[in-house]
């Protein structure tokens, strides 16, 4: 819990500087990847794996996991209905039927119709919405984050030793 | 203007870019890869040997060590030795002791969270070898609430030998032989007759009966009934030159016509419902000699009268021998059963089917099956070969062998499993030893099939007869066996050929006669044949044993036990008669009595019936030929017809 309470305190500090945009924009995108895909699953763990191996925002990928998981529990009819669609397509039968007889794949439940459904809407969205994320977080910067910097209390908050403190102690800890 | 905290800022150094790998996490995962794999090297295949020896002893109940275990990640292979495996009756021993055991597994099944020996050798097999130390016996574990289903299966075997069974029975012989008074015996025999109260039911049931059987024959419409319709029909006139009174006068034929034929009906039916009552009881009656015969044959039983049959020698003889035989085949088969479920029935797959017609539940989707072409059963041993070869050791034997496709979904696999295997134990005197053991549950119609054959084999103590009266065993003898098995989902065919040679036998009875008549049997037989044919199901089964021994002493008892059998039974015919022969007698002449004027009753009022319909037919005719012109003629046709009498 604490591990995951540092995570998502860094991502509002990094949401705030004036650096990380593309790691915050890459956690959104793959944490929309995590809410859409079923808990446990072989692609939950290689997106994990994903998280831990590439420098992904992990406070953003979680709290966007969170966040979509229950957009995604909502669209599962949705999903049902393209997954069904997807599975039950006769030129992919071939396909799929191979995918089924191989070693690990059958673990990602790719033949479950809301699994597929997930997926296909997850791939075919997450650059959409590494675009967007990454959109939103310069015109929140360029917008709030600066607007908030000029106003005088954050001026008068710079100034009193506390947050001196705090910034040195980040800059040599954080 | 600056602030110290710019000038702060200005003497930071800028932080260097970082790259989009988090190498500071490579580090840490390497290390944790590099611990495992450490594990695996140095400390996996200890831990899963105390594990296999551990898992081994629950199950075997006794000690079970693993001498060594070796186990290769890449190659999918393992590999063990010096499995000793203690016989949990006799701890100073090994069961079986295996030499060693290699298992080569795929990849691409353990992938898939199967297991699949494609290649195995089991090498070096040792059968009741001693152990340097007394293996660890695990506590017998706490009652459970009901029987396992092993115990099950046995018990379902031993509930039908046991009724035909009887320990005691060369002591019931010997019994008989030395002049026992049955007399004094039947006294002693306490509780009705079954025939007995069967009599006093018939009794009971004629009273009833009766009042019922008269109460209907009083209901059934009497002579005067009868006589008032004749004269309502001699009261009619059909005179054609009054239309309205020749009208009137046929609608009143029509209706006497109903009123005749719902009275003729009544009788019809109550004496076919009261006739086959009678035929009912009549039999029922009858089954009471059947009865008799029953009670007869308890008494007979409870007396412990032996029958002088060569089979019923032979099967109390060697009926333990052969129940132990069939209770081990019943264990293995529920084993078999269960591990490798036979295809399911069409009431199975049309229960799954209506399972998976039910909607699921919202966000679980729906599952689409692709056609399965390279799936694996959740273990499948391909090929095992077993073999090993006579030693230094005292219990080593030559024995080469196979198992092929063991596995747990046989009707997914299509293939049956088969064991086979073949050798000797010369130090131990077994030769000839043939098995060969087929398990096909391929199809909804499961088929296990058990061939096997001793040619030669030590015979230790076998008790025939336990009695304080006699006490027969065959000591030590040189036995041949061959027993063939089928079981096609429930049919059961067993046939088993055993022969014993070189016997030495332990006789002991306590009348002389007896002891005389059996020694003198034995020297006359030096080999025993044992043959034994069971058919049925497991749950209900003939068994028909014969052997030369049993048909030998039957011979040799005949003249003397005979007579005194005949004796016994004639004393139990004289005791059944005496208490019910009365009885039977009274019932018999009350039953005379009460069914034979029911019957005449019936017939009388069934007579009279169809002679009030004959009159008014003949009045309704007479009627017509007094009448005038055609058209009378038609109408009374008509009526005749109604009747059902016209032409």
């Amino acid at each position: 819990m604490t591990l995951l309470l540092k995570q998502v305190f860094a991502f509002l500090k990094m949401l705030n500087s004036e650096t990380g945009h593309n790691q915050i924009a890459a956690g959104i995108a793959v944490g929309f990847i995590l809410g859409m895909s079923p808990m446990l699953s072989l692609q939950t763990f290689l997106v994990f794996m994903l998280i831990f191996f590439f420098r992904i925002q992990a406070g953003a990928a979680f709290l966007a996991a969170f966040f979509f998981a229950f957009i995604a529990y909502l669209l599962d009819p949705v999903f049902h209905s393209i997954g069904a669609q997807v599975l039950q397509s006769p030129g992919l039968q071939p396909f799929f039927t191979t995918l089924y007889n191989m070693p690990l794949v059958p673990l990602t439940r790719f033949y479950n119709s809301v699994v597929m459904g997930a997926g296909v809407v997850g791939i075919v969205a997450f650059p959409f919405v590494f675009f967007f994320s990454r959109m939103l977080i310069l015109k929140y910067r360029q917008t709030i984050v600066a607007r908030v910097k000029q106003t005088k209390f954050w001026k008068g908050l710079q100034a009193t030793s506390l947050y001196k403190w705090y910034y040195t102690y980040d800059n040599l800890y954080g | 203007m600056t602030t110290s905290t710019d000038n702060a800022q200005k003497t930071t150094k800028p932080k260097k870019a970082k790259g989009p790998l988090r190498l500071e996490a490579v580090v840490p995962a390497t290390i944790l890869t590099l611990l495992l794999a450490l594990y695996f090297v140095m400390f996996f295949d200890g831990h899963m040997r105390r594990a296999i020896e551990y898992g081994g002893t629950q199950i075997n109940g006794a000690e079970v060590n693993v001498g060594y275990l070796r186990t290769s990640f890449l190659r999918a292979e393992l590999e063990m030795g010096g499995i000793q495996i203690t016989d949990k009756n006799q701890p100073t021993r090994n069961i079986f002791q295996v030499g060693k055991i290699h298992f080569k597994m795929l990849w691409d099944a353990l992938l898939r969270a199967k297991v699949v020996v494609d290649n195995a050798s089991i090498l070096d097999i040792q059968a009741l070898t001693p152990r340097k130390k007394p293996g660890y016996v695990v506590p017998p574990s706490p009652p459970s609430t009901g029987p396992t289903a092993l115990e099950k299966a046995q018990a379902q075997v031993l509930d039908q030998t046991r009724k035909k069974y009887n320990e005691n029975f060369l002591g019931d012989v010997a019994s008989v032989l030395g002049g026992t008074d049955y007399k004094e015996q039947l006294k002693t025999i306490e509780g009705n007759l079954k025939s007995d109260a069967r009599i006093k039911e018939l009794q009971k049931e004629l009273d009833e009966k009766k009042k019922k059987w008269e109460t209907r024959l009083k209901e059934l419409p009497q002579g005067p009934e009868f006589k008032a319709y004749q004269d309502r029909i001699k009261a009619l006139k059909f005179d054609i030159k009054n239309p309205a009174e020749l009208a009137r006068n046929i609608g009143e034929a029509d209706k006497i016509r109903k009123e005749i034929e719902t009275k003729v009906k009544l009788v019809d039916q109550t004496s076919k419902d009261v006739k086959s009552e009678l035929n009912v009881y009549s039999q029922e009656f009858k089954n009471l000699e059947k009865m008799v015969q029953e009670d007869l044959a308890d008494l007979q039983k409870r007396l412990k009268l032996p029958n002088v049959d060569p089979k019923e020698f032979s099967q109390q003889l060697f009926m333990q021998m052969i129940e132990q035989k069939l209770g081990s085949l019943a264990k293995y088969i529920a084993v078999a059963r269960k591990y490798m479920p036979p295809q399911k029935t069409a009431a199975e797959k049309q229960a799954k089917r209506e399972e998976q017609i039910i909607p699921p539940k919202r966000g679980q989707g729906v599952n689409y099956h692709f056609p399965v072409t390279t799936g694996y059963p959740m273990f499948w041993l391909k090929y095992a070969a077993l073999s090993s070869e006579l030693g230094q050791s005292e219990y080593s034997g030559n024995i080469k062998g196979e198992i092929k496709d063991l596995n747990t979904d046989p009707s997914f696999l299509k293939k049956p499993t088969l064991f086979l295997a073949k050798g000797d134990f010369p130090k131990q005197g077994i030769s000839g030893f043939d098995a060969k053991i087929t398990l096909d549950h391929t199809t909804d119609q499961a088929r296990d099939s058990m061939d096997i054959a001793i040619a030669g084999f030590p015979v230790s103590e076998q008790v025939l007869s336990n009695s304080p009266d006699v006490k027969l065993a065959i000591a030590s003898a040189k036995g041949s066996s061959v027993m063939n098995a089928v079981l096609v989902d429930e049919a059961l065919t067993v046939d088993i050929k055993n022969n014993f040679g070189d016997i030495k036998y332990d006789l002991g009875a306590k009348n002389k006669m007896v002891q005389e008549i059996i020694d003198a049997i034995l020297k006359g037989i030096p080999n025993v044949t044992l043959n034994a044919k069971v058919t049925g199901s497991l749950s209900n089964f003939n068994i028909g044993i014969n052997s030369n021994l049993g048909d030998e002493l039957a011979k040799g008892f005949q003249k003397q036990l005979q007579a005194k059998i005949d004796e016994a039974k004639a004393q139990l015919n004289k005791l059944v008669n005496e208490r019910i022969g009365s009885e039977k007698a009274k019932l018999k002449e009350q039953m005379d009595k009460t069914l034979g004027p029911i019957t005449k009753g019936l017939d009388e009022k069934k007579a009279e019936a169809d002679k009030a319909v004959n009159d008014a037919k003949n009045q309704v005719e007479g009627q017509k030929n007094q009448g005038q012109g055609k058209q009378l003629e038609q109408e009374g046709k008509k009526l005749l017809k109604k009747f059902g009498i016209g032409g």
